[in-house]
């Protein structure tokens, strides 16, 4: 082909490409569900196996338990436990219960979800080789055995006596026939988390990594669980930046927006077609001291420093007011909460009366407090580089120098902080604590009992040693009574504040933006998803 | 020729093999525990031991080296950590769609480059000139980020809201009813959406190509063949696009096997930013996740493409220009 | 063309020229100078009355930066004041029959007036780094009542308005150009010294050292240089010292290839034949000889890679991985602007602006510089 035969194969291109951008143009990029019945949701990161086993990922958490799967029990409006696969259980004390199953779930296969599929779910979940993260360690830790009683019924034994026990059951069975045949080990990586079968209102159809995963509705889902959704189809677009998550809700590109960053909040205001979604969350943030470390290992110091921090600042101008003070690792939103326990309060003149008690004074006139021996109050604040933690930090930072401490902020990045933060490598850290589900007497010994202090990569990464704290949890954990397990947890609260072995800022709300033509949606702490097998879209 | 082609492959061999090494032991010195990622904080530290023994990651660094290096000759590039599935499933999912937006922007880039160099040259000082160069070097300067913003907020949100008749999808490689349109709507579909991604991959290097081959094109022009040619009375045109372009093509297409690895670069950002799913996106979660065996078939192949890329330039230089295939 | 002046009125004008540099110019009709000399020396004297008060401080409670800043503000007083006294002194350049080659570039390069836009940029930005602590109106890091001062949108008070902490975003942009330029900076340098040492080295010594040479450097060369950043700085520290370090060790090759091409032509030319003669050892020759002469190509490279750093650096402030908080960088401020551009649109658009003006600049001078230097290069007439 010669020169000249190329210049006019080139000139004949660009004339197409203006034909086609006229073409474009006609019609503007309109995007829209085809057909009533189609529901977008963008999220920022994609999902991991749907396997209630192996899964430790908090969305596909709440798809499992809300669209694939059916798990034994579910939480109403105010938290308490009502029956889902299990249609009525009996308590045997404090020592055992047992589930009646409904016969009309079937897997979406077409078999029926059995007692032998529930044994089998617990058996796998509780085998070291499948280093299950979640339901082994955190949901199971007190179940101590199952037992198949008949093809509905389950019988399971606790290893001893604890609080909200019922609650150790909200997770979903997975199917044995599919599922026996491969070793535990290998649990992790099955095919089948890819392609799960599910017993839910939705099955999973399309799976495309990092780009989107498409739901359709179980046509057989039981009418006693609620029916077949009125949408045809959900549709989860992965789209990492914020921003651009956004733009696609305001243009009608994805009807829902899960989760909406905290500075978006004001932008999501402003648009009259798209409503806001903000509710207590599950997400704790805390500023860990490592106790074992100087200055750390003085409660006054601790003290102080916690009241030289502003939080409901921070929660003003950072959070744009998404979040509520952090007392304890109580949620607020927990029938078991201690009401009545006044915050801690900002008071820079307490703080330094401490400080000053506990030896720190400026003794150079630099700014910085130092002790009698001349060392500087001068630490590390570890931080990943998450952008609302950076920015909280910064803060931090600013108003601890208002009282003479000079924290230096090292950002990581998040593995790299994991990893510290564990080996108990780190002075001070900013972070947060996840509930994995309601029972709240877990967290309290995971993070704070001192008998996990020294226990090598255990959550008490701050080395909390405290006598008095012990007791209460021990005595939290073991009440079953809702009355009792609120006065214990007051008094934790009370302890807490005084010692301050960790500072506990906030618990973050959740946020979320969805298109108002869309009907069904709520939220609450107990997910996002939480009624996804209700929503539908209006046609605009 | 073939000997040539042949010479330049064995070439390219230690060369692929250096880069891996380099990417595994960047890697395998870095801090940190891949493992940390797979597991919630009350998992029993017996557990995260065995799991380690389990993927080989207690074995000294050069044992897992060569076992690494002959499973990924052999095209076993290891299991995903995070997303429990095969890395050459991951790769396979990702590469096409980083394919179809490099490649459709290395032509564009080629092609608009070439003509506005073609024209700054032949319209040497006039205003378009002029203003051409500042707007090049304008664009060549712009970060892909924030040029990749700046199209978001304008073509994708603003003009959506100020109503304009063209505004285009910010995300996404098609609709999500993609299935349900016909052929001719799809394929609009897919153009649709790739025109944010690809326009800003191609307007810096563009201007980068169209700069060169201006200045190409004005070397080639004092050229005595040139003036041979205008002395024997051909028209002009023949002149300009038969005998000059044909020469300083050639040097642009070397330039364009050297801007390979920034049009990579530019890809990690484009690939964020426009939620497309290729490759750079997989590469930066899988850094962030610490999903070595991803991290490491990915950024080989990075690597591996921009060499046959360059390899492809050096064969047609060599194929339009045999003074070079006897270097 | 300008004759010899009358020795009174030389004498006045010179007079007028200690006053006010630029106005002795502008009386004996040389305008061009003093269009430049004027606005100089103007600005420099509102930025001494609008200053005077730091000024005045510093010699108290100076920290390093203020002493630098002082430093700098004398220097460029006095060389303008200078400068201008010395300039008229001299008979007006006749054209003379320049021979040396970097007098031919400069002639060439002072025609080139995108160039010289360029040029006189990034000696303001210079400048402007250095004198930050006066010109800055805010303390970059402070934060005062953050309800009150957030989000503020651009006003007299706050030229580039505030961002969410309060903070000024003129200061923050300052202060950024420091850190983006000083990366820009000993990154390239460091670049331009491993890859020209290099290539000198492979040029020079040929055979098999050329080629293992040649080969690692290909092998730098294919690697998207974003990703390896990414690659290490994730996994490593993310620190100012390592972001630098990595920038400047992943640029080098550019050079290398450009300083090889040109040390294999010189190394048969007879100068280098006869050093060789005279017996000169092969690192005198290398550094001596063959460095100074292949430094033209190379400077067009390290202007041209300034600006590809300063960009690189940003991206990665841009995906979180940069220099941590607070000090700021232009892509930080980004960055941080990046989840606001509806309602708070001046975070991110002004540090992008100034990263593209920045970076246009020192693409324009390079252009400039490779145009002047290289006559086979030359993209203008």
């Amino acid at each position: 082909m010669d020169v000249a035969q190329v210049i006019r194969l080139r000139r004949a291109a660009a004339v197409a490409a203006l034909v086609a951008l006229h073409a474009l143009a006609a019609c503007g990029g309109e995007v829209g569900p085809a057909g009533g019945g189609t529901i977008v949701v963008g999220m920022r990161s994609d999902f991991g196996g749907f396997n209630p086993i192996t899964n430790s990922d908090l969305y596909t958490g709440e798809l499992i338990n809300f669209a694939l799967f059916t798990p034994l029990v579910q939480y109403d409006a105010d938290l308490n436990v009502v029956p889902h696969l299990a249609q009525s259980w009996q308590e045997h004390g404090d020592t055992a219960v047992v589930f009646e199953l409904r016969r009309d779930v079937r897997w979406h296969d077409g078999r029926s979800v059995t007692a032998e599929d529930v044994v089998f779910t617990f058996e796998r979940a509780k085998d070291p080789q499948t280093t299950s993260p979640l339901l082994g360690p955190v949901f199971l830790q007190h179940v101590a055995a199952a037992q198949v009683i008949d093809s509905f019924t389950v019988r399971f034994r606790y290893a001893r006596p604890h609080a909200q026990a019922l609650e150790d059951f909200w997770w979903a069975p997975v199917p044995r026939h599919l599922l026996e045949t491969i070793p535990a080990a290998e649990l992790r990586n099955a095919a089948f988390n890819r392609q799960p079968v599910g017993s839910g209102p939705y099955r999973l159809v399309e799976w495309r990594a990092a780009e989107r995963l498409v739901l359709e509705r179980n046509p057989d889902y039981p009418e006693s669980l609620g029916g077949p959704p009125p949408s045809q189809r959900v549709v989860l677009r992965i789209i990492p930046e914020a921003s651009t998550l956004l733009t696609e809700l305001v243009r009608g590109g994805v009807h829902v927006d899960i989760p909406v960053v905290p500075d978006q909040v004001d932008q999501v205001g402003a648009e009259s077609a798209l409503r806001l979604f903000a509710y207590p969350g599950r997400t704790l943030y805390y500023i860990g001291w490592n106790n074992a470390r100087a200055p750390f290992d003085d409660a006054r110091v601790r003290r102080a420093l916690a009241l030289a921090i502003d939080r409901r600042d921070i929660i003003a101008a950072l959070l744009h007011g998404q979040g509520e003070l952090a007392e304890s690792p109580i949620p607020p939103w927990s029938p078991v909460h201690p009401g009545g326990v006044a915050p801690v309060a900002q008071s820079i003149d307490d703080a330094v009366a401490l400080l000053e008690l506990a030896g720190w004074r400026d003794r150079d006139g630099d700014g910085i407090r130092e002790n009698a021996e001349g060392a500087p109050l001068r630490f590390d604040m570890l931080s990943s580089d998450d952008v609302l933690r950076r920015a909280v930090v910064e803060v931090l930072q600013s108003q601890l120098r208002r009282v003479g401490a000079d924290a230096r902020i090292r950002i990581v990045e998040f593995q790299t902080m994991i990893a510290d933060h564990r080996s108990r490598n780190f002075d001070a850290i900013f972070t947060n604590w996840i509930l994995d589900n309601f029972q709240v007497a877990a967290t309290p010994r995971a993070l704070l009992h001192s008998a996990e202090a020294d226990r090598a990569g255990s959550p008490n990464r701050s080395s909390v040693r405290d006598v008095e704290l012990d007791r209460l949890i021990e005595q939290g954990e073991a009440a079953t009574d809702p009355a009792e397990q609120r006065r214990i947890w007051h008094q934790f609260t009370m302890r807490l504040q005084q010692q301050q072995p960790v500072t506990f800022m906030f618990w973050l709300n959740e946020l979320a933006a969805a298109h108002s033509s869309v009907t069904g949606v709520e939220m609450d702490p107990r997910g996002e998803f939480l009624t996804v097998a209700r929503w539908s879209v209006m046609e605009r | 020729m073939a000997a040539f082609v042949l010479r330049r492959l064995l070439g390219a061999v230690p060369l692929l093999l250096g880069i891996a090494t380099l990417i595994f032991f960047v890697l395998h010195l870095a801090p940190g525990d891949p493992t940390a990622s797979l597991f919630g904080p009350q998992v029993a530290p017996e557990v995260i031991e065995q799991t380690r023994r389990h993927f080989g990651l207690d074995q000294p660094i050069h044992v897992q080296y060569v076992k690494w290096l002959a499973a990924t000759v052999t095209g076993n590039f290891g299991w995903s950590l995070n997303q429990g599935r095969p890395v050459a499933d991951v790769v396979l999912d990702a590469l096409p769609n980083t394919l179809v937006l490099t490649i459709t922007s290395i032509v564009l880039v080629f092609l608009l480059g070439t003509l506005i160099g073609v024209y700054q040259a032949v319209r040497q000082y006039s205003t378009g000139d002029n203003v051409l160069t500042v707007v090049a070097l304008f664009f060549y300067s712009m970060p892909a980020f924030w040029l990749a913003l700046m199209m978001v907020l304008i073509f994708s949100l603003k003009a959506y809201q100020w109503g304009w008749p063209i505004h285009f999808p910010p995300t996404g490689v098609t609709d999500i009813n993609y299935e349900f349109l016909s052929p001719a709507a799809k394929l609009r579909d897919r153009l649709v959406h790739l025109v944010l991604p690809v326009t800003t991959l191609t307007l810096a290097l563009a201007a980068g190509i169209a700069r060169y081959t201006r200045g190409q094109m004005l070397e080639v022009v004092r050229q005595d063949y040139i003036r041979t040619a205008r002395a024997k009375g051909l028209p002009e045109r023949t002149v300009i696009l038969k005998h000059a372009l044909r020469n300083s093509l050639l040097p642009v297409i070397t330039l364009l096997g050297l801007y390979l690895p920034f049009l990579f670069s530019g890809t990690v950002f484009v690939e964020y930013i426009f939620a497309w799913p290729g490759m750079g996106r997989v590469i930066v979660e899988s850094i962030g996740r610490r999903d070595y065996p991803v991290i490491m078939a990915t950024s080989f192949i990075f690597a591996a493409l921009t060499v046959v890329g360059n390899l492809l330039a050096d064969v047609l230089y060599a194929w339009a220009d045999p003074r070079i295939r006897y270097e | 063309m300008h004759g010899p002046i009358r020795a009174s009125a030389m004498s006045r004008t010179r007079l007028i020229s200690l006053l006010a540099p630029g106005l002795g110019h502008l009386l004996v009709g040389r305008r061009a100078a003093a269009a430049i000399l004027l606005p100089a020396w103007l600005l420099l004297v509102i930025l001494v009355i609008g200053a005077w008060p730091r000024i005045v401080g510093v010699p108290r409670t100076g920290s390093l930066d203020d002493w630098i800043a002082l430093g700098t503000l004398a220097t460029a007083l006095l060389a303008v004041w200078g400068y201008a006294y010395y300039d008229l002194q001299r008979p007006a350049r006749a054209a003379d029959a320049a021979v040396s080659q970097w007098r031919i570039a400069m002639r060439q390069f002072r025609r080139n007036r995108l160039a010289l836009i360029g040029l006189g940029c990034i000696i303001l930005l210079y400048l402007a780094t250095l004198l930050t602590p006066f010109i800055a109106p805010y303390d970059p890091i402070a934060q005062r009542d953050i309800a009150q001062t957030s989000l503020l949108p651009p006003s007299a008070d706050h030229w580039f308005g505030t961002d969410r902490f309060g903070r000024d975003m003129l200061s923050r942009v300052l202060y950024g150009a420091r850190i983006s330029l000083a990366i820009g900076f000993i990154a390239t340098t460091i670049s331009i010294t491993v890859g020209t040492l290099l290539g000198a080295i492979a040029g020079y010594a040929g055979g098999r050292i050329d080629a293992a040479l040649m080969r690692f450097t290909d092998m730098v060369l294919a690697f998207p240089r974003l990703v390896l950043l990414i690659l290490i700085v994730a996994l490593f520290e993310q620190s100012l010292v390592v972001i630098t370090l990595v920038l400047g060790l992943t640029q080098w090759p550019t050079t290398t290839r450009i300083v090889r091409g040109d040390v294999l032509s010189l190394r048969e030319r007879e100068f280098i034949q006869a050093a060789r003669a005279l017996g000169f050892g092969h690192v005198r020759i290398v550094l001596r000889h063959l460095v100074p002469n292949v430094l033209a190509p190379v400077i067009v490279s390290a202007t041209l890679g300034i600006g590809n750093t300063i960009v690189m650096e940003a991206g990665l402030s841009f995906l979180n991985l940069g220099p941590p908080p607070p000090t700021p960088t232009w892509g930080n401020l980004v960055a941080d602007g990046k989840d606001r551009l509806l309602n708070a649109w001046w975070i991110a658009t002004f540090p992008g602006m100034a990263i593209v003006l920045v970076v246009l600049a020192f693409n324009l001078v390079g252009d400039g510089l490779r145009d002047a230097l290289d006559p086979r290069l030359r993209t203008q007439g």
